[in-house]
């Protein structure tokens, strides 16, 4: 690391701690109704806090000026990572405690909801800890302390102590459906980027073989990858509604215009595209040498692709496969609303009655989801040894 | 003479070949973009071919015009907004002052694809209500993103020995902005804006849900009314812009490469 | 041994090798020389097929291989080329073992030959065994590229310029050592370079290319006395005569007999292994008419120029393998 990564760290770990502490102050802390419907004024994490808010605002400080402190790089690094991701616990846990003692006052009825400082919070904290971190060498240390915040989150929200806010009391009023859905959401993702790692495997593989097939097979998939999700569903549906109203077979598996057949064959199709371009680009820059020598040496064609090929392109092939699923996992937000279902019933659910947690309730677990196929499939790059994988 | 005009094609320089072949795939698009948006007649025989059975086939509440209208006006609001906004931060990444965020703007940018658009614009309505706000608000801050990498990658691209010229020859750092690093970046930051605006367009479409109009409201209208007809009159208007501006802006002749 | 018929490669009407018909004998080393582009590397590949000739045989022990599966041909020939071509992703154990497991050994036996092979080419298997194809130096790959190449122990041998990336003092150790596995394990190499020091000092014969055609086949020694054509003269150059003594040691050399008397002591002394072309320099350094030869410090006898010049028609070539030593007897 070069020392002006070091420095720059500085400035952002400090900018980060200034942005926490004026989301403290920024009237749109927390929103306290007396019902679901009601509207009612947010107020500022600091006046809603109380005294935690000293706390709150005395955490932000102290990242800041340890931040540029000279203290050494590694007991600086400990410190501000540990404080930047202490603060935006601390207001998850504050909020989930302020939001039971406004239940306790004003009866069941009422809601208290996130504002949208609280969330400019977290992205305050993100900032700190991504600088920080940069002080710090990789390793056990620097991974704990990363995503030590996360686990503080993870614990508060499975010990319940945050079960008056809003959104989990929306969790809470749709938990069956919520279950139902969230696996029909994973299920599209798995079953599209299955479907699009087998065929953009295929598909890279044969554009490699030529020019004029490299032309052909990224002429189809670049127009397919410009569609309108929506277009893109709408087109299929009249098709699929006329193949399952003429094709028996296909009544009886239950495709429809509408439902699970146009999603996953839309979301297929955008998922073919990274993998397929990947694997052609991985494949077509592999050291003639090598190829050269394992034919050489008595190698079939099939042996080379499962022994060299494959395995040397294997790291750009998996990077293409953490865009398909981040794309998948976001994208399968549709669903719900073409009579799919999956996560995107509470987004457009919440859409039409202006209901911002229930929305949350289901935008919250996409991004996490999203978060940790990014996270986890770059962590299988690394283990894999691709050194140039980054975040 | 056959001779001379074989001869006459075989010289002519490759780039104004190239230029034929990009109007040869985008005129038909612009053709067919117009045709459907404009013709009523035309395009409402072709929906009653493709869907027979259907009493109505032209969606009641808002004509082709206008549903084009909402989606041009949305997308290049967004886009102008967005280009501004992105053009403004990629190259803040850049200065002095601006470089220390350059990893955390880079970071946040490939993040933020794990947020779905629609989910963007659903939370917006509280505070914009509904109508071209919310999903202006969406469109913004996705067509950012493309527009900030882009241009962080085609400035960071130019490479060094034209860097070291322009200097060389004494240039002044906006000299050299303008005439050497903006002109090498700029096929990067035209894919940039490219990918931008097929977002917005895909987007867009979604804007039908927090009732901001534009081609989606048909699609939407017709899955709700189980008529594939109006689902197929937002639908294909919808495709041809998308395919047009992407081919509008593909040079002729792109490699493909990795992600 | 290998013999081709008049073999020919054409690539839309431009004809890369044309109607070359040579024989490589078994237990030689063959050297196809010529200038870039003049279709040595094309004809290679058509000896193990993985180039298909247009027209012509090639028959490996009197069979044509067209009938053979290519596959099966290529695990029957080494094949070594300048780009080393180790497969990055395993480590260097399983690189030499290819072949060996393409051919089903099993286990122990493939790892005996691992350990065989490395030990070799001069490289320790226990050092190197686990290492990555990235982790050694260009010679360190390139010797591991023979030990792959050999790990079958394949009758024949197909070179491809395999040391023309390394640098010179390393390419000159890999030569060296590249001919004493060739003759301790008699096998039979067709070698392709460019370079003529590497192709004179190695090659029992030399097949000398010129736009896809043979211009010349023979001993180095042949080419030399008797170039077919002003393009043989040229190519080699006004230096081929020194090249070809560096072929030739003095232990080749019939020796005359020690005088008598003790005037032997003034001359100067040098060591039976040592290359007539270092000999021939050793009499115009020290302008001497007469080199003492000397065997394990115990001079043998004696040689003048034309003893020297007597070696070198005789032809043969350094009798007992290697060169051991150069220069001045210390
Ligand atoms: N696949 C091919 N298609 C068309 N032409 C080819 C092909 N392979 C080789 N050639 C041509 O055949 C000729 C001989 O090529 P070859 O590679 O055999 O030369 P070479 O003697 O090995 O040269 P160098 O010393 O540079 O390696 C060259 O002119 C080359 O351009
Ligand atoms: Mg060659």
């Amino acid at each position: 690391m070069t020392d002006a990564v070091r420095t720059h760290a500085k400035v952002v770990a400090a900018s980060g701690s200034v942005l926490g502490i004026t989301g403290a102050f920024v009237a749109h802390g927390l929103i306290f109704r007396p019902n679901r419907i009601v509207n009612a004024d947010p107020v500022s994490l600091w006046s809603a806090l109380g005294t935690w808010g000293w706390v709150l605002v005395a955490l932000w400080v102290a990242a800041g000026m340890l931040a540029l402190s000279p203290l050494s790089e590694r007991t600086r690094g400990v410190l501000v990572t540990i404080l930047g991701g202490a603060a935006p616990a601390l207001i998850i846990w504050r909020c989930g405690a302020e939001a039971a003692a406004y239940a306790a006052r004003a009866g069941d009825v009422a809601r208290t909801s996130l504002g949208a400082t609280v969330w400019v919070s977290l992205f305050a904290g993100y900032m700190v800890i991504f600088a920080a971190t940069a002080w710090l060498s990789p390793g056990p240390l620097r991974a704990g302390l990363t995503y030590a915040p996360v686990l503080a989150i993870a614990a508060l929200i499975a010990s319940g102590s945050l079960g008056e806010l809003a959104i989990a009391r929306e969790y809470a009023n749709n938990a069956d459906s919520f279950a139902r859905e969230f696996r029909l959401h994973l299920t599209y993702v798995a079953a599209s980027v299955g479907i699009g790692l087998v065929a953009g495997l295929l598909l890279g593989l044969l554009a490699a073989r030529g020019r004029s097939l490299e032309a052909g097979v990224f002429g189809v998939l670049n127009v397919l990858q410009v569609l309108p999700t929506l277009a893109f569903i709408g087109l299929m549906s009249p098709v699929l509604a006329s193949l399952s109203d003429h094709i028996a077979l296909f009544a009886r598996w239950g495709v429809r215009g509408v439902g699970w057949a146009p999603v996953i064959i839309v979301l297929s199709a955008y998922a073919v595209y990274p993998i397929a371009r990947n694997t052609h680009a991985a494949i077509v820059s592999l050291d003639p040498g090598v190829l050269d020598a394992a034919q050489g040496i008595g190698m079939g064609k099939l042996r080379r692709l499962a022994e060299i090929e494959l395995p040397l392109a294997m790291p750009v092939i998996i990077a293409g496969l953490r865009i398909a699923l981040v794309q998948t996992t976001a994208g399968a937000i549709v669903a719900g609303l073409v009579g799919g279902g999956g996560l995107g019933t509470f987004v457009f659910l919440g859409a039409g009655e202006t209901a911002t947690d229930l929305i949350l309730l289901g935008v919250l677990p996409i991004v996490a989801l999203a978060l940790m196929f990014d996270r986890g499939v770059l962590a299988l790059q690394r283990a894999l040894g691709d050194r140039k994988a980054h975040a | 003479m056959p001779t001379e005009s074989a001869r006459g094609v075989g010289a002519m320089p490759s780039a104004s070949r190239r230029t034929v072949r990009h109007w040869v795939t985008v005129a038909p698009l612009l053709a067919a973009t117009l045709w459907m948006t404009f013709d009523v007649t035309g395009f409402s025989a072709l929906l009653r071919t493709l869907v027979p059975d259907t009493p109505t086939v032209l969606y009641e509440t808002r004509s082709l015009p206008r549903l084009m209208g909402d989606q041009l006006l949305l997308v290049a609001t967004a886009s102008a907004l967005a280009l501004v906004i992105g053009g403004a931060l990629g190259g803040f990444a850049l200065t002095r002052t601006g470089r220390p965020f350059r990893d955390i703007i880079v970071n946040v940018g490939n993040l933020a694809q794990t947020v779905p658009s629609v989910a963007v614009m659903a939370l917006a309505i509280p505070l914009t209500g509904y109508g071209a706000e919310p999903v202006i608000v969406a469109l913004v801050l996705y067509g950012v993103l493309p527009i900030i990498l882009n241009v962080i990658a085609g400035i960071e691209g130019v490479p060094a020995s034209a860097f070291d010229a322009a200097t060389g020859v004494g240039m002044s750092p906006l000299q050299r902005l303008i005439s050497v690093e903006l002109p090498l970046a700029w096929p990067v930051i035209l894919g940039g804006i490219k990918n931008m605006l097929v977002i917005n367009v895909s987007a867009a479409t979604l804007g039908a849900v927090v009732a901001a109009g534009g081609l989606g409201m048909p699609i939407l209208a017709g899955f709700h009314r189980y008529n594939n007809a109006f689902i197929l009159e937002g639908a294909l208007p919808a495709i041809a812009l998308a395919l047009l501006i992407d081919r509008l802006l593909t040079p002729a002749a792109g490699r493909t490469r990795a992600a | 041994m290998i013999e081709t018929r008049e073999l020919t490669k054409r690539y839309d009407g431009f004809t890369a090798v044309d109607r070359v018909s040579l024989s490589v004998a078994e237990g030689q080393f063959a050297v196809l020389l010529g200038p870039s582009g003049s279709g040595k590397t094309t004809l290679l590949r058509m000896l193990n097929r993985m180039v298909e000739p247009t027209s012509g045989t090639v028959l490996v022990n009197g069979q044509d291989t067209a009938g053979m599966q290519a596959e099966a041909l290529r695990r029957s020939m080494g094949y070594v080329i300048q780009s080393t071509g180790l497969f990055p992703n395993m480590t260097i154990r399983r690189n030499v073992a290819t072949v060996p497991r393409l051919l089903g050994w099993d286990r122990r036996r493939t790892d005996k030959r691992v350990d065989e092979m490395l030990e070799l080419v001069g490289l320790d298997a226990k050092t190197y065994g686990p290492k990555r194809p990235d982790e050694l130096s260009g010679g360190e790959a390139q010797r591991v590229g023979v030990a792959r190449a050999l790990a079958a122990d394949p009758p024949v041998l197909l070179m491809d310029e395999p040391f023309g990336a390394v640098d010179p003092i390393t390419r000159e150790h890999l030569q060296i050592e590249m001919k004493r596995i060739q003759r301790d394990l008699r096998k039979t190499v067709v070698f392709v370079t460019h370079d003529i020091d590497e192709a004179v000092l190695l090659a029992d014969s030399i097949a000398l290319l010129r736009n896809g055609q043979v211009q010349q086949s023979g001993t180095p020694e042949d080419l030399w006395r008797r170039p077919a054509n002003d393009f043989v003269r040229d190519f080699f150059g006004e230096n081929l005569g020194l090249r070809i003594m560096a072929r030739h040691c003095l232990s080749d050399v019939e020796l005359d007999a020690l005088p008598p008397d003790d005037s032997w002591h003034t001359l100067p002394a040098i060591v039976h292994g040592a290359t007539l072309k270092e000999a021939l320099a050793e009499l115009v350094g020290t302008g001497a008419e007469r080199l003492v030869v000397t065997v394990d410090g115990t001079p043998k006898g004696t040689a003048d120029f034309a003893s020297l010049m007597r070696a070198l028609s005789a032809g043969v070539q350094c009798a007992d393998g290697v060169r051991t030593g150069r220069g001045r007897d210390a």
